[in-house]
């Protein structure tokens, strides 16, 4: 049981003080009644002024309030005091709340009987860890049906334990699918277990983003004692049963605390290496509580759900990534599409409030072109000849597949610089390079393997630019001008797939993946009260995962064989358009905009008429809005 | 103070000195309640001393929540003082307006009065 400890003699001088204070002050509150009945009666005809006085004694009467409890507060020290009569009193917690509830009953408000309550949910957690499964059930579903203080909870969800909450949802698992009890009941027990870890959650500091005034700010706070030690999360994301048993906690949940929200998304989207890593069938009643909810069999779905319902729980989870990370863009091109849109909106979510954050955003036009390579080497000429050699290849083996999917993973600026020097002298992709990818494409672990390459090496490139960049001056030309040839190396793969006949979506992967990092740098910009080049990020990003990047897409797809240049100006087109299309979904820009509804009727990418449309619409934007949307238009505009 | 009301107009009831008394305690009723937050700040420091546990997580959302309520106090004497400035120049405008109102009522009875005379005039045989 934790110890408290205080110096008597200093609450007392604090009680004095305050005390002696707040009575003088009471003088000075009966002169302004005085003054303010003898006003009422001479000046009738004046409007009425509320009661200052009625509020100034209120509040003089709480600080008296506080001086005596606080002077109750150091009795109660005194005589708990295991420490041998110094002038420093320290106390068992339990002993002392006892004391206070006893002996002066009339400060015991709810926070000073914390370690009594934290005591009792404690003994109730370890007794519900040795029920049998129907009492389990029945004990769990009692939590969501009677009031539970939030010290309590904690003291539950702590005497449970993570096995303990391991033990008891698999028990009521098991009874449920013995037919021993019903699902209402099952879903029952389940929500009081994520009531309980709702509850305490509120133990822990409040999240905010509005910095509080300066004169009202207390004194920096210790650790909150009885808050709720999340290392009991992140103990059960450690195995996979544990794993399993948080997506049961999520299902349903709401209102949880951020961090709580924080860490049962790392606890349940962590990967798992070793033995733990065993994988746990999802149990019947996990996938009847789903399905009954109407999700898929995808158990990430509820809690990116709930990380895109709370903007600080997601920034906590991202900015929670390790150096050169992204929890939100890791296995991007695993991601079914209903996760992939959820985590679309998350992205969406942290890189627009970053963008509300930066009255103006230094937007500038794209930087020169990339300077001229010199003459290849011996392994440039050597790759060069292993891509040419592979056109055409119908069956590879795969190995040989996976060979040439790693010779991009290790040889990644010899393919950088291929696809850049091919854009530079024709504008048009490089063949070569669509059949090289065509081969690969043809075994789909390779072709997993290539995708993820070409995110995570678009992601470390935006990242790398963004460090490089002060946040004051961050160039939206810079970080285009850096993920061009990725961009393109994804539009040959795209291609190449496409030729192989896979369908592949790696222009919306990589989109997300851009404003995960853009995600990281804006938050971390917003803390920062810096720049926002998160929202540059963001736009470029959000661009693609939005309406009209599905509208290029097909575009470019359809037209992959007739007319090499679409692509390229798909794209480019498309970018300025989404990014306009997410200030006109977004409330903080939509009323910046002249004429937003004319928006959806523009076919930016199939119609040059409607190209050129658009283009007079930025024209009669107000200029902030022009400058950044002009920013964005390409050279093939 | 409001100018005199002229006869037919209603005189507001306004008295400029006590006014001017309650403005005065007002101030210094806010001034008394900063330094009462203040000296509870002060105090504090030295209550903070090796001073741990839950009690004093109790003791900081208490203190904080109080040093905010005698501030908003505070602000609510000064807001009070100022509606009672505002009160005083709002009470020399009324009496203005309803001097005046009773100024172009006296006249519209006399231009009726007048009428009548003319009218008993011009029909008498």
């Amino acid at each position: 049981m934790p110890t408290s400890s205080a110096r008597p003699e200093r609450l007392r001088q604090f009680a004095v003080a305050v005390d002696e204070r707040a009575a003088r002050a009471h003088g000075r509150v009966a002169e302004v009644l005085d003054a303010l009945r003898r006003y009422q009666i001479a000046c009738r005809d004046s409007p009425a002024i509320g009661q200052p006085d009625a509020v100034a004694r209120g509040r003089l009467d709480q600080a008296r309030s506080l001086a005596g409890a606080v002077g109750q507060l150091a009795e109660a020290f005194a005589e708990a005091d295991s420490g041998g009569g110094s002038s420093l009193s320290t106390a068992n917690d339990l002993l002392l709340s006892r004391r206070l509830s006893t002996d002066h009953a009339g400060i015991a408000t709810t926070a000073l009987l914390l370690p009594q309550q934290h005591e009792e949910g404690r003994r109730t957690g370890a007794r519900l860890a040795g029920f049998g499964p129907e009492p389990a059930a029945e004990a769990l579903a009692g939590l969501s049906t009677r009031p539970m203080t939030s010290a309590y909870a904690t003291g539950l969800v702590e005497g449970l334990g993570a096995r303990g909450i391991m033990a008891v949802v698999a028990r009521t698992e098991a009874s449920y699918e013995s037919h021993r009890i019903s699902h209402t009941e099952m879903e029952a027990a389940m929500t009081g277990l994520t009531e309980a870890m709702r509850s305490a959650g509120n133990t822990l500091p409040a999240i905010t983003s509005t910095p509080m005034p300066q004169q009202d700010k207390p004194a920096p706070l210790l650790k909150a004692p009885y808050a709720l030690d999340l290392s009991i999360i992140e103990r059960l994301g450690g195995s996979s049963r544990g794993q399993h048993t948080l997506r049961q906690l999520t299902l349903g949940a709401s209102d949880l605390h951020p961090a709580v929200v924080a860490s049962l998304a790392e606890a349940i989207m962590r990967p798992i290496t070793g033995p733990a890593a065993t994988w746990t069938m999802p149990s019947q009643g996990l996938v009847d509580r789903s399905r009954r909810r109407g999700l898929p069999d995808k158990f990430d779905v509820p809690i990116l759900r709930l990380l895109r319902a709370d903007v600080a729980a997601a920034g906590l989870w991202e900015l929670g990534s390790p150096p050169g990370y992204s929890r939100l863009a890791v296995n991007l091109t695993r991601r079914t599409p209903a996760e992939l849109d959820v985590v679309a909106d998350i992205a969406r979510s942290l890189s627009l409030d970053p963008v509300a954050a930066g009255a103006n955003p230094p937007w500038s036009p794209p930087l020169a072109g990339t300077e001229a390579t010199g003459g290849q080497s011996r392994t440039d000429q050597a790759l060069a000849g292993i891509v040419g050699a592979v056109q055409g290849m119908d069956r590879p083996t795969p190995e040989t597949a996976r060979f040439l999917a790693d010779l991009l993973e290790t040889h990644s600026d010899f393919f950088d610089d291929a696809i850049s020097d091919r854009a530079w002298e024709t504008l048009e992709p490089d063949e070569e390079l669509i059949g090289y990818f065509e081969v690969v494409s043809r075994d789909p672990a390779a072709l997993r393997q290539t995708t993820d390459t070409i995110i995570e090496r678009g992601a470390a490139v935006s990242a790398d630019c963004l460090a490089d960049s002060d946040p004051a001056t961050a160039r939206s030309g810079a970080l285009r001008s850096c993920l061009q040839p990725t961009r393109d190396l994804g539009l040959s793969l795209e291609r190449g797939a496409f030729r192989a006949g896979q369908d592949l979506d790696v222009v919306k992967a990589f989109g997300i993946s851009v404003v995960a990092r853009g995600a990281q740098a804006g938050v971390g910009a917003v803390a920062h009260a810096a720049g926002p080049p998160g929202a540059l990020v963001g736009y470029l990003g959000n661009g693609l995962v939005a309406e009209g990047k599905d509208q290029a897409t097909d575009r470019y797809a359809k037209s992959n064989d007739r007319l090499h240049h679409r692509p390229a100006q798909a794209m480019d087109r498309s970018l300025p358009y989404v990014a306009a299309l997410a200030m006109a979904e977004d409330d903080r820009w939509r009323n910046l905009l002249a004429d937003p509804g004319r928006l959806r009727q523009f076919d930016v990418v199939g119609s040059t008429a409607d190209w050129e449309s658009f283009c007079t619409w930025i024209d009669h934007q107000p200029p902030a809005v022009q400058h950044t949307l002009r920013a964005l238009v390409s050279k093939s505009a | 103070m409001p100018p005199p009301a002229v006869p037919g107009a209603v005189p507001v009831s306004f008295d400029d000195a006590v006014a001017d008394r309650l403005v005065a305690e007002l101030e210094q009723l806010a001034r008394v309640l900063c330094g009462a937050a203040l000296e509870s700040a002060d105090a504090a420091v030295g209550a903070r001393q090796d001073w741990q546990g839950f009690t004093r997580t109790w003791f900081e959302a208490e203190h904080g929540a109080l040093l905010s309520d005698l501030r908003a106090a505070a602000r609510e004497a000064w807001r009070t003082a100022d509606l009672v400035r505002q009160a005083k120049a709002e009470a020399v405008a009324v009496q203005v307006e309803r001097n005046d109102e009773a100024a172009l009522a006296r006249q519209a009875e006399l231009r009726r009065l007048e009428g009548l005379v003319v009218a008993d005039v011009s029909t008498a045989p």
